[in-house]
């Protein structure tokens, strides 16, 4: 099997050692980081420009690059932030300009594999912070999500456990994980247009998360 | 906290009308009196007309005895009787050429009857007045011989109404004055209980943390592996401390800063202060309490925004007097010309706390610097002694005299509140003015205008009189936009007051000799309104000079015509008490209003005293008794075992207690905190104790916060504080926060050693869920609103 390339954008190079030993980590080294530097266009212009995945740290040289997530997500890269910064508002603009998901830095050594891989794949995956934060959301435009897919991503953020929370909500771990992907597609279905967003929203047809016609256009909840 | 309505604003409001009242009934009398002498004719007896006057003149000097210590109903109702008598007998007083008009000595008093029953503080009194003397005026016109009705008695009605329509609008006015005190004053009480109560709370929870808290930690952390003659001791001490919080506090007037700053940094977490230094120096209790607030709160702002940073705090006596405390940190810092709202509302109510207690707080930060909070303290110059506390607990208290149980007495009593006075003032002459521009108006139209329009045959032109009136009209509209306005300025009064005084010479001028103590020559009675509308604001020599101006113009154009004797000359002292002293009285209350407003301020400070003592008294009573009960109910048990040497300390089970028990104990302490956000900071006092095991506490915040009260926050931490505290390595905590629901979850590595007894807390919006798997418990505490 081929192995998915990840870049790494981060001003600290001592993360970028632990990014490294802790895919390593991953028993069948499934993911190999091609590029790590202090910049995007460093990333982009080195032997990061083709990789799949794009590890995005939002505080670089002391501002937040959140714009720097909707200019990467319009030219198609899946792109994964990874920051400390992890207040309400910030997850959910990282969210609404298109990024695949947003990472946690103390949440990064149990979770990275699983959302570079994920990424890889354009199948939703929700870190435990972020799940917490869409259950959160009270903001009037948000995505309507149904009683039982914010449940799970409430108890998914207290226990960080699907078995956990399969078993105080009595149903089975693959429901728990249809919930919150489910509950991912609509915020996906409700952000801005994106090749990545597109991506994700095909892979979520295929995979019967999602029906086609439940597919809306950005332009029309826009003047809703 | 009860609604208690001040009385002062209209209690000194009612004085000032008071003295009013008898400066204008004794004019009367005396005015009256000396045109009755003066201006005798037939059918008036000299020997009847002086028993009236001498009567009358005493009477008014009684009137004036009684009302000038306070208002009474009698003095009003027995007026009301005297002056019904004199009308009734006018025709035996009053000369025939005067009885039909509006100008004897009789109708003077009469009027001015009327007038004094208005100000009185029953409207019901008053409008016994307008109805009882117009119809004794009209029976003794009746009695008299060949006298037909005339206006007088209509003259009479009009005015008792205009004056006590004119006295709902100022009465309205101070209501309003009293509202706005009441309001203050609730606002202030209850700032100055909530200190108290929470200046206690501080005193009696730093007097638990130095000893039950302190003991308490320590067996929960394993301190103590068997029970020991000092451990015994000591929780015999603890006990009697416990029973300590039913007595009230004694600080010292002046406690040393260390003591109120020394538990704040102790309760800091370890990786915010990167070092302190406080050195001892006095402050009051209030003071003390104020920058332990505001270094709590400088604190959590450091880590709430400027993570990862550390802050170093110095305190200790400035120079020249007082205390200085510095909170700097090395985090972000930010740039203080584009402060986000969240922060600039710290970096106030660091500055309002601080000014509560005459202190002043500054905030400055650069972007990448870090931020610098820095809180003084100027000693106050002697503070007085406050008054003797209601309650004094003799007994609790050993040689510590002549000081208050009440501690952090809010501010000494002497020293005035700025600006009450001006809110009442600002109230008084608001009513003031509207009642005067009302009064003007409707005289124009109701008085004037009907004058004019039934006198019209009589006129020599009409057209000038017609003008007089328009013109008059456009000054009473220029002058009420100047009142309206406050516009005081000499050059517009002075020409307004020319423009005015022309109006009414021309108006009067119009009229023939014959007709000019008619209603008729109403530009004449007229125009002191005018002048008391334009000159209220000004020197009241301004407006009697007006109207002497107005009534010698009158008085030569009487002359001119011939028509001047001494009948006449009496009539024209009437016509100008009438139309003068009414006016000037009014100008006169006005200019009062201002030391009037400062009586009522006074008053209603000394009343608003009394009220926060009494009330600071019954609430430290109150908060002491829950106190108590919340302490006993969590620590007594534990501590009698543990002071018996029952319960041994190296039992599992028993440590597990002390770290629930001691954790609610520090949760308790930081209720007490003033802090932006109160769940947050009472679930890490909830983790303090796990933390001082050694268990890692990872706790995560998303969503916003809504306010729970107390109770609330009580019941939402009672379950994750029993999970923390039997956590043996690990121990995730949550909170997820919407509007409408807060979940706080416990996740931990171990099941307790056994249950323990949850404090008693019943609140209906909180549910608790608790899944056990063979190596951890999860519980979940949620909260709908």
């Amino acid at each position: 099997m081929e192995r998915v390339t990840v870049a790494l954008v981060d001003d600290h190079p001592v993360v970028h050692e632990g990014m490294r030993s802790w895919l390593e980590q991953d028993p069948e080294h499934r993911i190999e980081l091609v590029a790590a530097a202090d910049s995007v266009d460093a990333v982009l212009t080195g032997p990061g420009r083709d990789a799949d995945v794009l590890l995005l740290d939002l505080n670089l040289d002391g501002h937040m690059a959140i714009e720097e997530v909707s200019r990467l997500a319009d030219a198609g890269r899946r792109v994964v932030v990874y920051s400390e910064h992890t207040d309400y508002a910030t997850v959910l603009a990282v969210l609404e300009r298109g990024a695949f998901t947003f990472l946690a830095k103390r949440e990064a050594r149990e979770h990275c594999v699983a959302t570079i891989l994920a990424a890889a794949d354009d199948q939703p995956y929700v870190p435990p912070l972020s799940a917490g934060t869409m259950a959160a959301d009270e903001r009037p435009d948000r995505p309507l999500l149904s009683e039982q897919e914010r449940t799970a991503l409430l108890l998914w953020f207290q226990s960080k456990s699907k078995a956990a929370v399969a078993a105080r909500m009595g149903i089975a771990e693959s429901t728990v994980r249809q919930y919150i992907q489910r509950a991912r597609i609509k915020y996906a279905n409700a952000g801005r247009p994106a090749p990545t967003r597109t991506q994700l929203l095909a892979r979520a047809i295929q995979d019967g998360l999602i029906r086609a016609d439940e597919v809306t256009e950005y332009s029309s909840r826009a003047s809703a | 906290m009860p609604a208690t309505g001040s009385r002062a604003a209209r209690e000194a409001f009612e004085r000032l009308l008071a003295r009013c009242a008898v400066g204008l009934r004794s004019g009367a009398a005396a005015a009256g009196g000396a045109a009755a002498l003066a201006g005798l004719a037939a059918p008036a007896a000299a020997g009847s007309v002086a028993v009236a006057v001498v009567l009358g003149t005493a009477w008014a000097a009684l009137h004036a005895a009684v009302l000038l210590h306070r208002w009474r109903p009698w003095p009003v109702l027995a007026d009301v009787a005297v002056t019904a008598g004199l009308c009734l007998g006018q025709g035996w007083l009053v000369p025939a050429a005067v009885l039909p008009d509006a100008t004897s000595w009789v109708f003077l008093v009469a009027s001015t009857t009327v007038i004094v029953a208005q100000l009185a503080p029953w409207p019901a009194l008053g409008a016994v007045a307008t109805m009882v003397v117009p119809a004794a005026y009209a029976g003794g016109l009746a009695l008299a011989p060949g006298v037909e009705l005339p206006g007088a008695v209509v003259l009479l009605v009009v005015q008792g109404t205009l004056v006590a329509a004119l006295l709902a609008v100022l009465r309205r006015a101070v209501r309003a004055a009293d509202l706005a005190i009441a309001q203050r004053e609730a606002a202030e009480r209850e700032a100055a209980v909530s200190a108290a109560r929470r200046a206690e709370e501080r005193e009696h929870y730093r007097m638990l943390h130095d000893s039950v808290s302190a003991t308490l930690t320590v067996v929960a952390a394993g301190g103590l592996p068997a029970s020991s003659p000092v451990l015994r001791t000591q929780a015999r001490h603890d006990l009697q401390v416990v029973e300590q919080l039913h007595e009230p506090v004694v600080p010292a007037r002046h406690g040393d800063l260390r003591r109120w700053l020394e538990p704040v940094l102790a309760g800091a977490r370890s990786s915010v202060v990167g070092g302190a230094t406080v050195l001892d120096a006095p402050v009051p209790p209030e003071v003390g309490a104020a920058l332990a607030g505001a270094v709590t709160e400088a604190l959590t702002n450091v880590v709430r925004h400027a993570r990862p940073a550390q802050a170093r705090v110095h305190a200790g006596p400035a120079d020249g007097g007082g205390v200085t405390v510095e909170v700097a940190d090395d985090g972000a810092g930010f740039d203080t010309d584009l402060v986000p709202a969240s922060r600039r509302g710290i970096s106030e109510s660091l500055v309002g706390r601080m000014a509560a207690v005459g202190g002043t707080a500054a905030v400055s930060s650069v972007p990448g610097l870090g931020t610098r909070v820095v809180l003084t303290w100027p000693a106050a110059p002697a503070l007085p002694v406050p008054p003797e506390p209601p309650e004094p607990p003799v007994s609790a208290v050993p040689a510590v005299p002549a000081v208050p149980a009440v501690p952090a007495v809010p501010e000494p009593a002497d020293r005035p509140r700025a600006g009450l006075g001006e809110v009442i003032a600002v109230r008084y002459r608001h009513g003031f003015d509207l009642g005067v521009i009302w009064l003007v108006a409707a005289w124009h139209v109701g008085n004037d205008l009907f004058a004019m329009v039934t006198s019209a045959p009589a006129y020599r032109s009409m057209v000038v009189v017609v003008l007089a009136w328009l013109t008059l009209a456009g000054v009473a509209v220029a002058g009420a936009r100047r009142l309206l306005r406050r516009r005081v300025d000499p050059g517009g009064a002075w020409l307004l007051a020319g423009v005015a005084l022309a109006a009414s010479v021309a108006g009067t001028a119009a009229v023939p000799g014959e007709a000019i103590f008619t209603g008729a020559a109403w530009p004449w009675g007229a125009a002191g309104w005018f002048g008391a509308l334009i000159l209220l604001r000004r020197p009241p020599a301004e407006l009697v000079g007006f109207i002497l101006a107005n009534s010698a113009a009158t008085l030569v154009l009487l002359g001119s015509d011939g028509a001047l004797d001494r009948v006449a000359a009496a009539r024209f002292a009437t016509v100008l008490y009438g139309t003068g002293a009414l006016q000037l009285t009014v100008l006169l209350a006005a200019r009062a209003l201002d030391a009037t407003a400062r009586r009522a301020a006074a008053t209603a400070e000394a009343e608003a005293e009394v009220r926060r003592v009494r009330e600071i008294a019954d609430e430290l009573h109150a908060g002491r008794r829950d106190r108590y009960s919340t302490v006993h109910q969590s620590v007594a048990p534990l501590l009698s075992g543990l002071a018996s040497g029952e319960l041994d300390p190296g039992d599992r089970e028993v440590r597990h207690r002390a770290a629930v028990a001691a954790s609610r104990l520090r949760r308790l302490f930081a209720e007490t905190d003033d802090v932006a956000d109160p769940l947050l900071h009472e679930l890490r006092a909830c983790s303090y104790i796990a933390d001082q095991r050694g268990v890692l506490v990872d706790l995560q915040v998303v969503g916003r916060l809504s306010g729970l009260d107390r109770p609330a926050r009580r019941a939402l931490t009672e379950a994750p504080l029993l999970a923390l505290a039997g956590a043996e390595r690990h121990a995730r905590v949550t909170v997820v926060g919407r509007s409408d629901e807060v979940a706080v979850s416990v996740l931990v590595d171990a099941l307790a050693p056994a249950p323990v007894t949850p404090v008693a807390v019943t609140d209906a919006a909180v549910t608790v869920t608790v899944l056990d798997a063979s190596d951890q418990r999860w519980v979940e505490a949620r909260w709908r609103g």
